[in-house]
């Protein structure tokens, strides 16, 4: 199995597990996991359900804790942080795209967007608006900016929420099937923008079941009972 | 403003309604405390400084002839007395236009002004109190069914009917509200009495001592020093009184209702407080997925706390905002009504700062306090475990254990067993609001427990004495005429001597005859009764030892209130010695007799009176009516007067059994009343924290109803599952209540017989647990409708998209 970049990637892990109890059993949900990414990178994790794929996204993101081993991004070890530091990191470091895009129901979108700004206090309050809209452009949606997301379609909140996800400018950004809920015109074009976003320097790490979407990623990382089974390089094509 | 606060405020937008009911729960409760607490503070500062303000007498002597002005010069030169004054005292009747007469008790002084002891104060009418004013305590002048101004009819000692004006009121801290002793008081001066035709001998001495931080053992001191100088300036000292020193006589009452009230709605806000961390819980748990979004893009636990806590804070402000004002009129009624009702003198409404600093810490530190742990606890949720949080979950294994157990002892339908499960999922939750109600049940329970303890007083006395009328007479008469009076008055059926005087315990302490009597004459007096051995006049039920019995010649008997007041270390064949009218001798006690709402009482056998008193003539008697109802009573006791009237006898006060149930004092409802009140106000705390609890229950619940929906469950099933579970966290709370009332109805009814000096038989009160059942239920599920229904009405297609 080839482990691509291992050593000098922007996120580098070594020897991941993590094992949950349930009813008194013992579930390894990810074994010994090592891999490292490096800056660009626009990469696809799959397998089938339950082989650990949101596992491993919730450890890169510090919304969970590895059992054994050591997550290091950005040189910085995740595995060690409290809660209060990986919220102050995760702010300022990692966009997170989730599956149900779970924007806030009572703020409109550009609020949504401005709200990490708010916790992080990345950008001054001056000028977070402008920034909110101006991603919202980016993202082809600037006509919602002050609607709720209820008034939105499904392809229009989850562009809403890669805006939110974006909006402290962090180097990377993690999606957890960020096309499940969407018709397939509308997910290649949200895939086109994950994409076009590792062109443009952020690193991609995007959970996935659709092989129609290999296209969109360089490289494509298998997970098979816990386990890294397979990772490859793919050919970049749809950004544009 | 910051996106959060955005956030904030349109989550407040969106759900008033949960927040305007912390807002009204912490309102309510605030606005009893604050009410409460004013009352507290002014009358704990205003009633000594009033009180202290008319100088009231350090001591009393009872001299045997008037306090000439010679005397009271003479003691007024002493250097241990700051002050001195005489007075007199004198009965009458007033004769009412129905023909219905009460007592008038006259206080009579050499002159009004300057008045040293005991001052009165003006209150209404004519300030130039000179001889031949006549002035009316205050709470007075209703009884008299006149105004100032007016002429009232008194049927004086002597036998004269004079009409005399009342000239003005006064207020006189030193006796208790007139309506409660259904007593007129009366104050003219010795040249007033002389010209209606009934001169008074000013016999009391009144002292203020100089020394004004003098505890009672230096008063006894000073008084039997006096006691021992009096003789040398021509008169003998009969008795001496010395009341508790600077106290009001209804002070201890007083803190005690004061106390138990501000307790209560203590207990009160600590529920509201409860109800916001539920609530505010609530809302976090519905916030749960929000929550660890914010976390998943940034927000540290101490903002999203800080986010919250502002929340609480804000709905404490409001709350704090809404009851400050409400609670303050509230307190300055409350004020009025204790006042009126222990006939006390406010004459400052002055708060302090910190009043306002302890509302604001209890309106909204308290709350935000309480809240701050299910903020805490949700804030510090990681990102994973609110994610997750789909659904509610059941505790651990052996909460499945007991929930099942529990659903067992239900009906063995699904909707049931499901409601039953459902109500134990969140444990924290359920304990909160049954903990809620429970309390509210405790409050309405336990009032209706003192309630029916105190009816059940009430109606022990009045089963108890078996007179309707008691009369005394201007001149007594000999004992043997009594036989021959009753045929003469046709609606009497029996008819008994049973003479009365005044007694003082004599102890190791007070050997010099010193009493601890107020300047009323009622606080802390002892009614030294003559009993007839066989008398049918009073149900003599014995709490222990024995009646009086024929050829008892140094037997006594005392009442529980004596026993509790005055011989508390005396138990039955105990010797004890009264003083009755400058005569002491020891006395054997073989009986302590169970008497309601009767005041201290020791009973002797008219042969033992007679040696005792020297009186060998009857001034009061008692008799029983042939028709008992009160109305009736009423009739007969004019008709009896009458007839006294033409068998040559004159009536000097005439107290009918209505009269008597009347001064007993329904004032004690009032407490109770109170207590209501507070349960009120609990109960309707108790079932917002319900509806809220099962409002944010159907939230958690929302993809699972769907799947019920979906598999075939119809709207009526739905709105079962969601009553029912209302329904059994309400009933949930019913044994809690029931044990907790039994602690709040020993505690209130301590503090309750202390203020009647009565013991209370506190039975759990099975009405009061069948209403509160019967009341807990209907609201439960009025106050489960609307959740049933917002359950119900979901679509399979509602209930599945949401997330």
């Amino acid at each position: 199995m080839a482990q691509q970049g291992a050593g000098a990637g922007l996120v580098e892990c070594r020897d991941v597990s993590k094992v949950y109890l349930s009813g008194g059993d013992r579930c390894h949900a990810l074994r010994d996991v090592t891999l490292s990414i490096a800056g660009s990178e626009c990469v696809a994790v799959v397998g089938r359900s339950g082989s650990g794929k949101t596992t491993l996204i919730n450890l890169l993101t510090g919304i969970d804790t590895p059992t054994s081993g050591e997550i290091t991004i950005r040189g910085r070890a995740v595995h060690g942080m409290s809660q209060e530091e990986l919220a102050v990191w995760r702010g300022s470091t990692v966009g997170v795209v989730f599956q149900f895009f779970q924007l806030l129901p009572t703020l409109t979108v550009a609020e949504n967007v401005m709200l990490p700004m708010d916790f992080c206090e990345t950008f001054p309050r001056a000028i977070r608006r402008d920034r909110a809209l101006s991603l919202l452009e980016r993202l082809g949606i600037p006509e919602q900016a002050n609607k709720r997301p209820s008034d939105l379609s499904g392809g229009q909140q989850q562009r809403a929420a890669i805006a939110r996800a974006l909006a402290n400018d962090p180097p990377q950004l993690v999606a957890d099937e960020p096309t499940g809920n969407l018709d397939s015109t509308t997910a290649h074009s949200v895939m086109r923008l994950l994409a076009s976003l590792a062109l443009d320097g952020k690193t991609v790490l995007t959970v996935t079941h659709d092989r129609e979407m290999d296209r969109y990623f360089t490289r494509r990382l298998a997970l098979e009972d816990g386990a890294l089974v397979s990772d490859t390089a793919t050919r970049v094509a749809a950004a544009s | 403003m910051s996106t959060r606060w955005i956030k904030l405020l349109r989550d407040v937008q969106d759900a008033p309604g949960r927040l305007l009911m912390i807002i009204g729960a912490l309102a309510v409760s605030l606005t009893a405390v604050v009410a409460i607490l004013v009352s507290f503070i002014v009358l704990r500062r205003e009633v000594p400084r009033s009180y202290l303000a008319s100088n009231p007498a350090s001591a009393r002597l009872a001299l045997d002839g008037d306090v000439s002005v010679s005397l009271l010069r003479a003691v007024r030169a002493r250097p241990e007395i700051a002050k001195a004054d005489a007075s007199g005292f004198a009965s009458a009747q007033l004769l009412l236009g129905d023909g219905e007469a009460l007592p008038v008790l006259f206080f009579v002084v050499p002159e009004f002004a300057p008045q040293r002891v005991d001052a009165l104060y003006s209150d209404r009418g004519s300030t130039q109190h000179g001889d031949g004013a006549l002035l009316i305590e205050r709470s007075a002048l209703a009884l008299t069914k006149a105004g100032i101004g007016d002429s009232i009819t008194l049927l004086l000692p002597r036998g004269g009917r004079r009409r005399v004006a009342i000239t003005a009121t006064v207020h006189d801290p030193g006796v208790a509200p007139a309506w409660q002793e259904q007593v007129v008081y009366a104050y003219a001066t010795q040249a007033t009495m002389q010209a209606l035709g009934e001169p008074v001998i000013v016999d009391q001495l009144k002292l203020v001592v100089r020394d004004s931080t003098a505890g009672t053992a230096v008063i006894d001191s000073i008084v039997r020093d006096i006691m021992a100088w009096v003789p040398s300036m021509g008169r003998a000292v009969l008795s001496a009184q010395v009341p508790p020193v600077r106290q009001h006589p209804h002070q201890p009452q007083m803190n005690a209702i004061i106390t138990m009230l501000l307790i209560f709605s203590l207990l009160g806000m600590a529920l509201g407080t409860l109800l916001t961390a539920t609530v505010i819980g609530a809302l976090l748990a519905q916030q749960v997925r929000q929550l660890a979004i914010m976390k998943a893009i940034g927000a540290r636990s101490t903002q999203l706390r800080t986010m919250y806590l502002v929340l609480v804070g804000v709905l404490g402000t409001v709350a704090v905002l809404v009851a400050l004002p409400v609670g303050l009129l509230a307190g300055r009624r409350l004020v009025a009504i204790i006042s009126e009702l222990l006939n006390l003198r406010i004459e400052r409404l002055a708060l302090p700062w910190w009043l306002f600093a302890v509302v604001i810490a209890l309106g909204v530190g308290a709350p935000a306090l309480a809240a701050a742990l299910p903020i805490r606890r949700a804030a510090r949720r990681t990102v994973r475990q609110a994610i997750d949080d789909h659904d509610a979950r059941m505790a651990s294994d052996d909460d499945d254990r007991l929930a099942r157990w529990l659903a067992r002892l239900c009906i063995r339908d699904v909707a049931t067993t499901l409601a039953a499960r459902n109500a134990f999922r969140r444990r924290t939750r359920l304990l909160m609001t049954t903990g809620l109600l429970a309390g509210a049940g405790a409050m309405f329970i336990a009032s209706l427990d003192l309630r029916a303890a105190w009816e059940d007083k009430v109606s022990t006395a009045v089963r108890d004495r078996l007179f309707d009328v008691e009369v005394r007479l201007r001149d007594p008469i000999p004992t043997a005429q009594l036989a021959t009076l009753a045929p003469r008055l046709p609606m009497v059926q029996a008819l008994e001597g049973w003479n009365v005087s005044g007694a003082v315990r004599e102890t190791a302490e007070d050997s010099a005859d010193v009493g601890r009597v107020h300047a009323d004459g009622g606080h802390g007096a002892l009614a030294f009764r003559e009993a007839n051995p066989g008398t049918d006049m009073i149900a003599h039920r014995m709490a222990t030892g024995r009646w009086l019995a024929e050829g008892d010649s140094n037997a006594v008997v005392i009442n529980t209130m004596a026993r509790d007041l005055i011989f508390a270390d005396v138990r039955v064949g105990d010797m004890v010695r009264l003083r009755v009218n400058g005569t002491t001798r020891p006395l054997v006690v073989v009986g302590i007799m169970d008497e309601s709402l009767t005041q201290s009482t020791a009973y002797v056998t008219p042969v033992t009176f007679a040696e005792y008193t020297g009186f060998t003539r009857t001034g009061t008697i008692r008799l029983r009516m042939h028709q008992r109802d009160a109305d009736s009573v009423t009739v007969s006791a004019r008709a009896l007067v009458k007839a006294l009237d033409g068998a040559g006898i004159t009536v000097r006060r005439v107290s009918t059994s209505a009269r008597m149930a009347a001064a007993q004092g329904g004032h004690v409802y009032i407490l109770v009343a109170t207590l209501g009140a507070i349960a009120l106000v609990m109960a309707v705390v108790g079932l917002i924290g319900l509806a809220s609890a099962l409002g944010v229950s159907v939230f958690e619940r929302t993809r699972e109803f769907g799947v019920m929906r979906a598999i075939g469950a119809t709207r009526r099933i739905i709105m079962q599952i969601v009553l029912v579970e209302g329904l059994f966290i309400a009933l949930l709370s019913l044994l809690p209540a029931v044990l907790v009332s039994r602690a709040v109805s020993l505690t209130v009814g301590s503090v309750l017989a202390s203020i009647a000096q009565q013991d209370l038989v506190l039975a759990l009160s099975a009405p009061g647990v069948l209403v509160w059942t019967v009341v807990l239920s209907l609201c439960a599920a009025i106050v489960s409708a609307f959740p049933a229904s917002r359950a119900a009405d979901l679509t399979v297609r509602d209930a599945i998209a949401r997330t």
